[in-house]
């Protein structure tokens, strides 16, 4: 699993597909596939009582289980959902392109993603541990030890790279226009406000990763071992 | 490049309480509330003061 890259990767893809594309289901797209099960892979106490799958990988990834959200046909279908059925074709191709960079961004685990599902075959790179099967500050750790921490890295830099598309002249000229659903927030708060939310995902990706990475490395000391596959030191999971 | 300095400000304080406090980092959520108060609504009020 990445940290901050589907953060960071709408962004890219922004400056790219300029007025082809609109940011808010861009960005839904890119943090679907773990929406609703992410909480459930590390666990959470609700008044005292324990909720965990019982096998987290089986649960985020697999077959049972919830690892068709980062196939291919899920992108498909939520797109023919908003498409068709909510009548936004933007909306539906551009929650397609993010659901799609999420679902192969995290090919570059150990665990990877049954990509061509209904085919259960589990696509993976492995080039970074997948870990989170020990819980979500080992997790952390380990992602900001290895690879894919280096991964997050190529696009904070890709971001800053193109920097314009941050800026409220880009946001104006044409996030704004490409998307019906900012003119409609726009009601509720103002044009400066709408840019600093459409800032709030790369911010949030950037910093996040300099604090865990500060987190792992200056608090807790934890080794960088930059290997395929690594780090090393925690359990890797495996499909 | 006021904004930048805004932004930057709102980043240093961010990373700060997230390293101490990890749990205020886990959702994109929080930081796009965080963000705008502190990039857009403690500013805009700094501004109308002056």
């Amino acid at each position: 699993m990445s940290w901050a890259a589907h953060d960071l990767e709408p962004y890219a893809f922004q400056r790219h597909l300029v007025l082809k594309i609109a940011f808010v289901p861009l960005l839904l797209g890119s943090y679907a596939p773990d929406l609703m099960t992410k909480w459930f892979v590390y666990g959470i106490t609700v008044f005292g009582v324990k909720l965990k799958a019982d096998d987290p990988v089986q649960f985020h990834r697999g077959w049972p289980g919830f690892g068709f959200t980062h196939s291919l046909l899920f992108g498909v279908v939520m797109c023919l959902l908003f498409w068709k059925v909510f009548g936004s074709k933007i909306w539906g191709v551009s929650f397609l392109i993010g659901q799609w960079a999420h679902s192969l961004t995290d090919t570059g685990d150990t665990v990877g993603t049954m990509l061509l599902f209904p085919w259960t075959f589990h696509f993976h790179v492995g080039a970074w541990a997948y870990a989170g099967q020990t819980g979500r500050m080992t997790d952390a750790a380990a992602y900001f030890s290895g690879l894919g921490s280096m991964w997050d890295l190529v696009w904070i830099l890709y971001g800053f790279y193109a920097w314009r598309v941050l800026t409220t002249e880009y946001f104006d000229k044409y996030i704004f226009p490409a998307d019906r659903s900012w003119a409609w927030a726009n009601r509720m708060l103002p044009r400066m406000g709408l840019v600093t939310l459409y800032r709030a995902a790369f911010f949030y990706g950037t910093c996040r990763w300099i604090a865990w990475t500060i987190w792992a490395h200056v608090i807790h000391h934890y080794p960088y071992d930059l290997s395929w596959g690594g780090p090393g030191w925690v359990p890797a999971a495996h499909p | 490049m006021n904004t930048l300095l805004v932004y930057l400000g709102a980043a240093v304080v961010y990373i700060v309480v997230g390293v101490l406090w990890v749990d205020f980092m886990l959702s994109v959520i929080v930081a796009a509330g965080y963000l705008i108060v502190a990039a857009w609504l403690v500013p805009s009020a700094l501004r109308r003061l002056r």
